[in-house]
Formats: structure tokens, sequence, C-alpha cells
């Protein structure tokens, strides 16, 4: 952030931008945007999120969400984030899934008191935990060394690696215990532990005696020696006899003694595995966890959220007002965010404290933590950057009068959305959120961007350009947009069509086999592949030769066609054709539904990016058109569909969108674009981004966690979350910071980028890709742990061959093969693409085995849409 | 007392000869140029300068004192920057990250150290300024750099770091005339700010301009060592090519030339 005051002569970067390297265009934010190499996945999860919601039921509710976190989390997305940072450090590492299984399978026999017939160590889990981990990162010192000594390509050194862990698991294992897989650990901890076993005993023959007042007329206290219990005398079983015997009064004090008693007996160590069985497999039941005001902070958090992240844009999109600086608001906004988040956090954790104590109290003092932290970043910014730039942002809030009420008005819908359930008032509520958002959209805007000259301007200038619309350029807007509403259309039109059935199977409806279906499928894209391989602009020039209207308008249209079909063509119908084959009516129409939407949406943002290069208030206005016939769709498919989440939430999403449409559609009216950067304010912009991300997430994630008592008392399906996707996210955070923020990340790209090169200017490239593998292999410890603690038991085989999914997560996410290239973020997300073909393809209810088709579809596209969109961003520059 | 001063330096790998008896010096503000042809010893030249091989006789000395280094970064450490022909650069990085690799600035405290981004890019751009170069934007992946600003990020980078022997190995190599020009007042500017500057290259064109000294290296034998009044450009490029030679192959060329000639004539 610069600290330099306000109001100097001349603070505009880029009036002040030399002319040094012309040769660089100035990027636009949405350019520069696509350039982050997680961008095309982002897209893509969202797509392939919003697929599988419309064509499957449980997909869109919590407990699909809480399988695909879980999925994603671990193994998958663990191992992905830390395979991607090996691949941007130029490496490979096969033996990854193999080793999550052998840290797991460690661990479990080093806690074994008796393992077959070679004993076994019987240690504490607070030894195993160190012990394997030193086993993991010998295994990555291991790999990296060699990798490094020898020059050998690293997946030749690490498919070794792979064979000697998957031979040496079956090996061990069957030699050790007899079968191929580890008996289970807490079953192994409670039979390694004689007290614990005494304990268990107790408690299962005490309900109802009075075993305390027997324990001591038999003189057994708790220091008698278990051996003693157990002698072949039968002390012990005597004693158990007797309280069988015994066991006539039942009264209520004789119950807590006992109690008592098997507690003492079950309290004992237990060689730490309750405490770590928290820590590593604690699961959160969502339907215990009630909140009442669940849907308020979701609902502020999708708001405060999407503000943040359309003040981004803007802050990254406008120019400035000179004077206008950075300085104070982010530390405002950021610090006040994350303090409010964590207050909602303390006050979660406080209202619904779990049974276990342990947990509560972790839950409450992280939300502490979270709190405190927001605090002190408010307050070291604010000793940081002057005390004048935080007045400065202050009052140029204070000195706006539209922010204000902007946001009351907003939050009024809210409150008449959340108090309502009849149409009108939906409406009405849905009304004042959007006017709210505007105005103080637009209030923020004219206290900081420099306007356009006038709109009186702005319109003249939409008449110059329309003046010449027969204009080449002019001419190349119309076509897509046509495409777009004729899309639209159809699409509507199709839904309605199919909704006119009463029919749920539309094989059966149409009487064909799945065969016929397929060959009809396969003729249709054969069809579709041919028509594409015809120039549709040669066809289109033919035609132009002709002089008629008729012939020009099908030359344009055939033009446009011919070369959308090229790229989307063959696979659209393949894909449509194959699923229709399977799908129920209601999937079937959700999948052409949503095609022709996204077509619709594709070919109309392509008429209105085209006619900004042509003047720019045609391309707001054609926005705001846009905008009105999102509304529409929503209004359309509220109407007509059949599905509560189609009513809902669809309408609700499709309606927020067209919101937004429409205030960017008339902020870029009101205001001027930047033509230079501005690194000031693009901090900013990426701060306000990253705030706005991060309301979006709590608020989702309150959303996920909590339940309300009207759901409850309708009875929804148990959830249950697990501690893994906590350790996930934080894997996640921490890695993205060091390849981001830290030397050793630079150096991950230097290695990954050009090796000899980063060695001769003095980066340890051999210690840094040890340590990447070192990385790798305790990232592989820890998703073995969080195995063995889930699953009880860990097979020999758990594991091998996933390390594929992991690189296909990495690569998906957008990390590229050659290494010096990628991002942490992209491969989480990419693991996220993984889990919901996963979860999606079983409960869209097609058969399993078609996953393996989707991933390999989804990975070939993400490298052909990396490497296009990458080739594009760079073109731009 | 010279900066840099070598006496009958020699390199052999196993039974090849590839640097014999090289004397030369390197003073504080002027630049030392070394020609030589292909395979004339000059990348051994400098990776013993550099600290990548070891001299196996004669002597190496740094401000008076006898050295031997034993890696790049010792040679780093006493103030001998490369700028090796690859540039040593990453080209998916950007400009300030590829400024400072290996040696960026941090704030906080182990572990929980980071890199001081806003402070790097700042001295990143001051710095290019200060040797004429204007990076608007300092996130730019090297890549998109042309040849001659890659070299100037590189001589910016290394004299930065404190060098005081800047070593260039072939910086003009692949550059286009324009592009070339830029890079030698570049050297010359390292120059004029006191660094002793080595400037390897097999252009005598390129070396007579900047130049104050010239070592001439022909199948790892020193040619000869001379200052800039005791040579003209004409005299080193016949040393280059080592004399004798370059006037047998003009016969040879004169008379290929004149048999086409003839060829084409009749």
């Amino acid at each position: 952030m610069s600290d330099t005051i306000a109001g100097d002569a001349d603070p505009q970067t880029e009036q002040a931008a030399p002319a040094a390297d012309e040769r660089l265009a100035y990027r636009g934010v949405f350019q520069r945007m696509l350039i982050r190499p997680e961008i095309g996945a982002a897209i893509g999860a969202i797509a392939i999120w919003t697929f599988f919601w419309a064509v499957s039921v449980p997909f869109g509710k919590a407990g699909g969400a809480a399988s695909i976190l879980d999925v994603a989390s671990s193994p998958l997305g663990i191992m992905a984030v830390a395979v991607a940072m090996l691949m941007i450090g130029g490496e490979f590492d096969l033996s990854t899934g193999a080793a999550t299984g052998a840290f797991g399978i460690i661990m479990i026999l080093m806690v074994r008191d008796v393992v077959g017939d070679a004993g076994g160590w019987g240690l504490s889990l607070w030894w195993a935990l160190p012990l394997s981990l030193a086993a993991a990162i010998t295994l990555g010192w291991f790999n990296g060394t060699v990798v490094d000594r020898t020059g050998l390509p690293s997946f030749i050194v690490t498919l070794a690696s792979f064979f000697v862990l998957k031979g040496a698991k079956l090996g061990f294992s069957k030699q050790l215990v007899d079968q191929i897989q580890t008996g289970k650990l807490d079953d192994l901890i409670i039979a390694a532990d004689q007290e614990r076993l005494v304990g268990l005993r107790l408690i299962d023959d005490a309900e109802g005696a009075r075993q305390q007042e027997l324990l001591n007329s038999l003189g057994v206290t708790m220091d008698t020696p278990v051996e003693g219990l157990e002698a072949g005398n039968g002390t012990f079983g005597a004693l158990l006899d007797a309280v069988r015997a015994a066991d006539a009064n039942d009264n209520a004090r004789e119950l807590e003694q006992l109690a008592e008693l098997s507690r003492s007996f079950i309290d004992r160590p237990d060689k730490g595995y309750s405490t770590l069985n928290e820590i590593f497999a604690y699961d959160w039941l969502r339907n215990e966890h009630i909140w009442e005001w669940r849907d308020w902070a979701y609902m502020l958090g999708a708001f405060l959220g999407l503000s943040l992240l359309v003040l981004a844009v803007y802050e990254m999109h406008f120019r400035r007002k000179p004077g206008v600086e950075s300085a104070g608001i982010l530390p405002l906004c950021g610090g006040l965010l994350i303090a409010v988040a964590g207050a909602v956090l303390t006050i979660v954790s406080l209202t619904n404290r779990s049974q276990n104590p342990i947990a509560a109290v972790l839950a409450i003092a992280s939300s502490l933590a979270v709190v405190g932290i927001g605090l002190s970043i408010m307050r070291s910014y604010r000793h940081r950057a002057n005390a004048q730039g935080v007045s400065i942002a202050v009052k140029s809030l204070m000195r706006n009068a539209l922010v204000l009420p902007g946001v009351a008005l907003a939050l009024v819908g809210m409150w008449r959305l959340h108090a309502t359930d009849s149409v009108g008032g939906n409406t009405v509520g849905a009304i004042l959120i959007g006017a709210g958002m505007l105005v103080a959209l637009i209030g923020w805007g004219s206290t900081r961007y420099v306007r356009r000259a006038s709109l009186g301007d702005a319109a003249q200038q939409l008449g110059d350009a329309s003046d010449d619309f027969d204009d080449s350029r002019s001419g190349s807007v119309a076509p897509p947009f046509v495409i777009g509403l004729v899309a639209l259309v159809v699409g509507m039109f199709l839904a309605r069509r199919m909704d006119a059935d009463n029919s749920t199977n539309l094989v059966v409806e149409w009487d064909l086999s799945g065969w016929a279906m397929f060959l009809i499928a396969l003729v249709v894209a054969g069809l579709a592949a041919f028509l594409s391989a015809v120039r549709g602009d040669t066809v289109a020039a033919e035609l132009s030769a002709g002089e008629t209207a008729v012939s020009r308008a099908m030359s344009v249209l055939i033009g446009t066609a011919g070369q959308r079909m090229r790229t989307a063509g063959i696979l659209t119908f393949i894909v449509t054709m194959l699923f229709l084959a399977q799908a129920t009516i209601q999937g079937a129409r959700a999948i052409f539904f949503m095609l022709l939407l996204g077509v619709a949406a594709v070919s109309c943002m392509t008429g209105v990016r085209r006619a900004r290069n042509v003047s720019h208030p045609l391309g707001s206005l054609l926005l705001l058109i846009v905008s009105v016939l999102v509304a529409g769709t929503a209004f359309f498919i509220r109407a007509e569909s059949m599905t509560p989440k189609f009513r809902t939430q669809m309408f609700s999403v499709l309606l927020a969108v067209a919101a937004l449409m429409a205030i960017w559609a008339i902020a870029t009216l009101i205001f001027q674009e930047r033509s230079g950067p501005d690194h000031d304010a693009d901090g900013l912009g990426r701060g306000l981004a990253v705030a706005g991300g991060l309301a979006l997430t709590v608020g989702l994630f309150i959303r996920l966690l909590a339940v309300t008592e009207a759901e409850v008392l309708r009875g929804i399906t148990p959830t249950r979350f697990s501690v893994r996707i906590l350790w996930f996210l934080a894997f996640t955070a921490v890695a993205t910071w060091v390849l981001g923020r830290t030397r050793f990340g630079s150096w991950i790209f230097a290695v990954g980028g050009n090796k000899d090169a980063s060695r001769q200017v003095g980066v340890p490239a051999s210690r840094t890709k040890t340590q990447l593998f070192m990385i790798t292999a305790v990232a592989a410890w820890l998703v073995g742990l969080l195995l063995a603690f889930r699953l009880n038991t860990i097979q020999a085989s758990t594991g091998d061959g996933e390390e594929f999914e992991y690189i296909i997560a990495a690569v998906v996410g957008g990390n590229a093969l050659t290494g010096g290239r990628g991002s942490t973020l992209g491969a989480a997300i990419g693991a996220f693409i993984m889990a919901m073909s996963v979860q999606g393809i079983p409960s869209a209810r097609w058969n399993s085995d078609w996953r393996f088709v989707f991933v390999g579809v989804i990975l070939l596209l993400a490298v052909i849409a990396n490497n296009y969109i990458r080739t594009q961003a760079e073109q731009a520059r | 007392m010279a900066l840099l001063e070598l006496q009958n330096i020699s390199k052999y790998y196993g039974n090849i000869i590839a640097l014999q008896g090289v004397t030369t010096e390197v003073n504080a503000g002027e630049v030392t140029c070394v020609l030589g042809d292909n395979g004339a010893g000059k990348s051994t030249f400098i990776k013993i300068l550099a600290g990548v091989h070891q001299h196996d006789d004669g002597d190496f000395l740094l401000e008076g004192d006898s050295v031997r280094f034993n890696s790049p970064r010792e040679a780093l450490d006493r103030g001998i920057a490369a700028v090796y022909q690859d540039l040593a650069m990453v080209p998916l990085m950007s400009v300030w990250r590829n400024f400072f690799l290996g040696s960026e600035p941090t704030k906080g405290i182990w572990p929980f150290e980071w890199i001081d981004r806003a402070g790097a890019k700042q001295i990143a751009k001051e710095e290019m300024a200060k040797m004429g170069i204007d990076i608007r934007d300092t996130e730019q992946p090297v890549g998109t750099l042309s040849g001659g600003e890659r070299q100037s990020v590189a001589i910016a980078r290394a004299v930065y770091f404190g060098a005081k022997v800047l070593i260039l190995d072939e910086p003009t190599s692949a550059l286009g005339v324009k592009q070339s020009g830029v890079v030698l007042r570049y050297i010359v500017e390292a120059a004029k700010r006191g660094l002793g500057v080595i400037f390897i290259t097999h252009n005598p064109s390129h070396a007579y301009p900047v130049g104050d000294r010239f070592l001439i290296l022909n199948r790892g034998k020193s040619m000869g060592n001379f200052a800039k009044s005791e040579v003209s450009q004409q005299e080193l490029t016949q040393l280059m090519a080592g004399g004798a030679e370059l006037e047998q192959l003009q016969h040879e060329l004169a008379e290929a030339i004149a048999s086409k000639d003839a060829a084409s004539a009749s």
C-alpha cells in the first residue's frame, strides 16, 4: 500500500507512466484475471457444479456438499496441493498414492501390542506419530536425493519407490498379521491396554449393581494389579459373579457411584487415541447444531461478499479521481470482516457446544483467535498507514450520502425477503436489495472515480455508432446476439414442451432402447462433425455473393454458426445425447435448458464484448438488455419448474446475476475506464476481492454447518462434516502462502522454470527439490493418518494407483506438466472437480463407471482450455 | 594494484589442455575484453573466475589475495558476479522476482519469513532506472522482455548485489545491431560506476569501442594481453583467428570465389 499523502498534484500512475515499453499494451481487469493459472479451473468447477446440480437430486443439498468436501479434501485435495507444488518445482512423484497407505500402516503397526508372531512395538500414539513422520521425511529425502544425484527423471525413480512401497506393504502385512489389512486401530489400542479392558468389562456387567461395595468387600482397590484379578483363581470372575448375584437394588446413588468407578477406569491413558481421534477424525453433526439466525448470516455473507467483489472489480477497472488513495480502506474492511467472521464463529461455537469439551474449547479458542487476528490487523495497519489515510477513507464514505442509505435499503430488502414467503413479498424484497446495491455502488463510485464527460456525450457517441452500424465491425455485433436470443427462446420453448408430457422416462416415452439412442447420438455427432468440417465462412462467402438481403443474412448466420460449431458442436452433442439416453425427463429437460442457456449467455456476452469495441455506450446498453433477459429467464424458470431448487435457488441466483449485470452496465455508462496500470488501486482491488471471497465462504459455511428449528422438525437427512476438511483448508492456505510469499516459494518456481539459471544465481536448487519431495511425503503421511483414524484399519492396497488422480487434479487446476507455472489454489479447485465427478455421477443415478470417461474428458478439456486461455492472455499483453 | 589479477592460469581436463598460461588483469572502472573464437577456452576462463571450476596452475589474485573458489556462491560473496549467456533468468517469473532470485529480502522471523514484495519491487524498479531502463511493470514475466532488456536486468542485478567484478559471457551474441548497442552502453555504465568488467565476446567490433584491455585466447593459449593503446581493431581480429590461419582462410576463400566466377562466366 502506498503511504503517500493524498492530495498530491499528480498521483495518477498512469499519467506518470513512461512511454518506454509501449509494446506492452495495458491489460484490462478481466484479461489480467484470465492470466491466473487457476481461473480456468474455477470457471470449470462452477460449470460442472451447475450441471450436476441441475441433473441430480442430492447435489445441491448439505449432504451432497458434505460428501464433495469430504472427497475433495482428503486424500485427494491435500495430495493434489502437495503434488502441485512438486510439479511447479518440475518433478513428479508416483509413490505418493502408495505412500499414503504405507504411512497409515506403519503407524498402526507401531501402535499394536502384538503383531502376529513378530511381536509389536506397542507404542503410544504420541510416539508413533513423530516416528512415522520421520519415516515419511526419510522417504521424501530418499526420493529427492536419488533424483538429484542420479539426474534420472523423477517419475522413473518414484515409480521404483512406488513398487517398493506397494510390495513392502503387502509383504509385511501378510507376514505380520497374515492378512492384507492391519487390525483395527481402536480395537488394538484397547486390546493392548489391559486396564482399559477391565474398565470396559466392568461397564458391561455393571448395570444396576452395587459394585463399589462389592469391590471393597473383596479387597479390590484401584491399585490392585490387573494380573491379580485375572489370575487363575478367578478373583475377577468371582467379582463379576458376585456383581451379577447382587444385582437387585438399583437406586440412583449406587448408579452414580458405579458410573464414577467405571469412568475412573476408562479415563486411564489410552495412548492418546481419544485425543488424536478428535483431531483427525472428528465429525461435525450438522443436525445437532441449531441456529435460527443461520439464514440471516448466510444472506449477509453473500451480500457482503458480492458487494466487495463488485467493488474490487470497480477499483481495478475505473479511473480514479486525483487524490483518491487506497490507504486505510483495505485494512479497515479486511480487519473488520475478519473480526466479524470471528465473532460469528464465536457465537456459533458458544451456542452449539458439542458434547466434547475439548472440541468446544478448541472451537471457541480458535474463533476468538480469528477475532483477535482481525482486530490486530486493523490496529497494525492503522499504525503503519498514516492516520490521514484512514480518516480519508472514512471521510470519503461519509461524504457520500448515497452509500449508507443504499446499504440500509438493501438490508431492509433482505429482512423483507426473510420475513415473508409470499411471491409479492419476495419480489419487493428482491427489488429493494437490487435498488439498494445500485444506489450504494454508484454512490461509492461517484466519490472515487472519474465520470464520463457526460451522459449526453455517451448518447452522442451512441448516435455516432448507430450511424455507421453498417460498418463491418458493428455488423459482427448482431449475429452472436441474435443467436443468443434464439437459443434462449428455443430453450424456453423446449422446456415448456417437455414439461407437457407427464412421463418420467424419455427412453420409454420415445420407445427407443438405449442403444438406439446411442446410435442416434452418434449420427447427430457425425452430422455436427461434418457441419463443423465444412468451413462455415466458405459457405457464407458463396452465399454472400448473392445480393439479396436473405442470402446476406443467412451468410452471416452460417458464418457465425460454423465458427461456433467447430469448437462446441461435436462434444456438446455427444455428451448431451449420451446423457439423454439415461436421463429422466427432469434431467433431460435440465440439460437441454442449461445447455441452451449457456449458449445464449456466451453468445450474448460475445455480442456485448464486440459492441464495446464499436462504441462503449452500445455495449453497456446491450448488457442492460441481457440483464433484463436474464431476469426474464429467472421468472420463466420460477413459473415453469417443478423442482423446488429451480424455483428458489436457480431463481435467486439468476436474479442476482441480472442485478449485478445491470449495475455493472450502469456503472460503465457513468464512469471512465482506466487506460494504464495503477498498482495502488490494484492492490486495494485484490484485497477487496479476497475479503469478498472470504465473506462469501463464511456465509456459505454457516449455511452448511447449521440447521434451523424448522428443518429439524421437517426431519432433514442428517449430515456430518469431517474435520479433514479443516486439515485440507489449512494445508492449502499454508501451501499457498509459502508458494506466493516466501523465498522457498520463489525458489520452487525458479527450479521448475529454469533449474540451471536458479542455481547460478545462488538458489540451492538440489535442496529445494529434495525439500519438495519431503513435503509431498509429509502430505502423504498426514493423509495416511487421516485415513487410519477414519477407517480404523488400512488395506495393504490403500492408495495404490491414486497418484494419477492427484496429478490429474493438479493439471486440471492449471499446473504445467513442465514445471514453473501453476498454483496450489488451482490444484485445490481441481480436487473439487474430481470430487464432483466422484459424487455427481452416482447421485445423478448414472452408472458410476462413467466417471472415468468423465475424468478423461475433463482432463483433456482442462489442458486444452488452460493452454488456450494462457496463449490468449499472453497475446493480450 | 589491480582489482583482479591472473598470472599464468592453467586448467586441464585430464590430458586435455583447456587453458594454459593465461595472464591478464582487471581494474576498477575498466573493461577487460576476452576475445576468442569458438573453443578458445573462454568458457573455461570465466568458469574459473566465477568459481564453477578451479585452476590447476598459476595465481588468481583478488585485491592482492590469492584465492581459489569452491563454488559460485563463494565467488559471489567476494564480489565476482557472472552474467551467463543463458542469462540465469527464469522466463516465467516476474522481473522483480528474477532480480532478487536467490537473495530475496525478507520480513518476519524464521520460520515465518516472507518476502518484502513492495520493497523488492521498488528497489528493482529503481535499480533498473539507474541503468537507464524504464520497466513500467515489474510484475511482467521476464520472458516477455526483449533480449537486451533481459541483459540489463541481469547486469542491474549484479551491480545491485555489490559486485566488484562483473563477468559478461557473450552478452551481445544473440542480439541485433541496435540491441547490442544498448547492451554495450550498459557495460560502459557499469564500468563508470566503478566496477571491473570482464566482457567476453567473439566480436572485435563490439569489444574494441568499450574495452580498455584485451586478452586474446586461441585454443586455450593466450595470444596476447594488450592495453587499448597497444593494439588496433584490425590486429585484434587478426590475432583472434590465429593470424596466419586467417590469411590462409582468406586465400582459400578468394580461390573459391574465383572458381565460382569462372564457372558462372563459362
